[in-house]
């Protein structure tokens, strides 16, 4: 392959990859984030391919865009909110600066007064960044900066060797010879992962000796937003600050609001 | 005209990395941390290949190494999600913020 096609491809996927990592972070959309991430993998495993490294390449796009696809199903699954349609919307509606699309930050100062005051909270409430995002910008640029100083300051040895053409071959032997051991711990690993997902995400039997929820007692079931645990009803319905359908209170969040109240 | 040599593949990688500690440190959203660990990590593996490609292409071990990698970034993002999906049953929600209930 000739020089200019190399650095042609290079600059096209290394800006790929690196502006979808970028983009994963300022979108409003937890769904997107994870579309973005994905593709920054694929970029990433273009790159390994240019490396001359095609078994990594296949690898990578089977565990770990394999991997994404099912954090992705998980997002739409477990998030409230995934495709960032009502965050795009309470953007427009309360005249906030910036593109719809990005996501939200924190909202700096003090809390104003009287009706502001139920729009910056829904603003703390939505937030995808702490308040700290300046320190974290500032530390991230400032240690990508200084990893590119020490990249190009150093003088690197250099190796003209082409690599041969069978590299699969060649790792295929290596962890069936002297890699052995670390081969059959990354699969116990991957075992030891299955089992610990599975314990993790096992639905819990429920106890017999359950302390009687306030749900059960007055017969009724209490209702609550998702996004405002102070909103309590007795039936379903819409959350009177932000329009959400209320969802069946959890006995935790029962319990938690009580104690928050009473005390 | 010779194609892009190993600093380039490294620039990439520390860009990538850089972004990589903004995510981790600046979102609220458990998932998303994981997700900018993933970045990190996939940083690092094309440090690796870049290393091997342009410093010692006749040995393989570093791209026994980067497999291995790969394989704990894989493992590493199925246990955090069980434990997400945990805490998001437990609690309704993935906000790392939120998480305090071992504070006194």
């Amino acid at each position: 392959m000739s020089g200019l096609i190399e650095w042609i491809l290079f600059l096209a996927l290394s800006v790929l990859a690196v502006g979808m990592a970028a983009s994963m972070l300022v979108t409003m959309s937890m769904y997107r984030a994870g579309l973005a991430l994905m593709s920054s993998f694929v970029a990433l495993a273009g790159l390994f391919i240019l490396l001359n490294a095609d078994l990594l390449a296949a690898i990578q796009v089977m565990m770990n865009v394999g991997g994404m696809l099912v954090m992705v199903l998980f997002m739409v699954m477990l998030m409230m909110d995934p495709g960032g349609e009502m965050m795009w919307d309470m953007k427009r509606k309360m005249h906030m600066p910036g593109p719809g699309a990005l996501s939200m930050t924190m909202p700096r100062g003090a809390p104003p007064s009287g009706k502001e005051r139920q729009h910056h909270q829904m603003m703390v409430d939505m937030a995808m960044s702490t308040a700290q995002l300046p320190w974290a910008l500032a530390l991230g640029a400032a240690s990508a900066l200084v990893l590119i100083v020490l990249v190009v300051r150093t003088p690197w040895p250099f190796s003209s060797v082409q690599p041969t053409q069978d590299a699969t071959g060649a790792v295929g032997t290596l962890l069936l010879s002297r890699y052995m051991l670390g081969f059959e711990g990354a699969a116990f690993l991957i075992l030891a992962g299955i089992a610990g997902a599975v314990i993790f995400a096992r639905r819990e039997r429920a106890p017999t000796s359950r302390p009687a929820a306030a749900t059960a007692a007055s017969g009724t079931k209490i209702f609550t937003c998702p996004m405002h645990e102070e909103v309590r009803q007795s039936g379903p319905g819409q959350c009177p600050l932000c329009g959400m359908d209320l969802t069946p209170a959890t006995e935790a969040s029962v319990h938690h609001g009580e104690g928050g109240g009473s005390a | 005209m010779n194609g892009p040599g190993l600093v380039p593949y490294l620039i990439t990688s520390a860009l990538l990395f850089g972004i990589g500690v903004v995510g981790v440190l600046s979102q609220r959203n458990a998932v998303m941390v994981l997700m900018s660990v993933e970045i990190i990590l996939n940083a690092a593996i094309l440090n690796l290949i870049a290393f091997w490609r342009f410093v010692r292409p006749d040995n393989f071990d570093a791209q026994v190494f980067a497999i291995v990698a790969v394989t704990i970034g894989a493992v590493e993002m199925a246990a955090g999600l069980g434990l997400m999906l945990l805490v998001f049953r437990q609690r309704g929600s993935t906000n790392v913020d939120q998480l305090q209930e071992l504070k006194l």
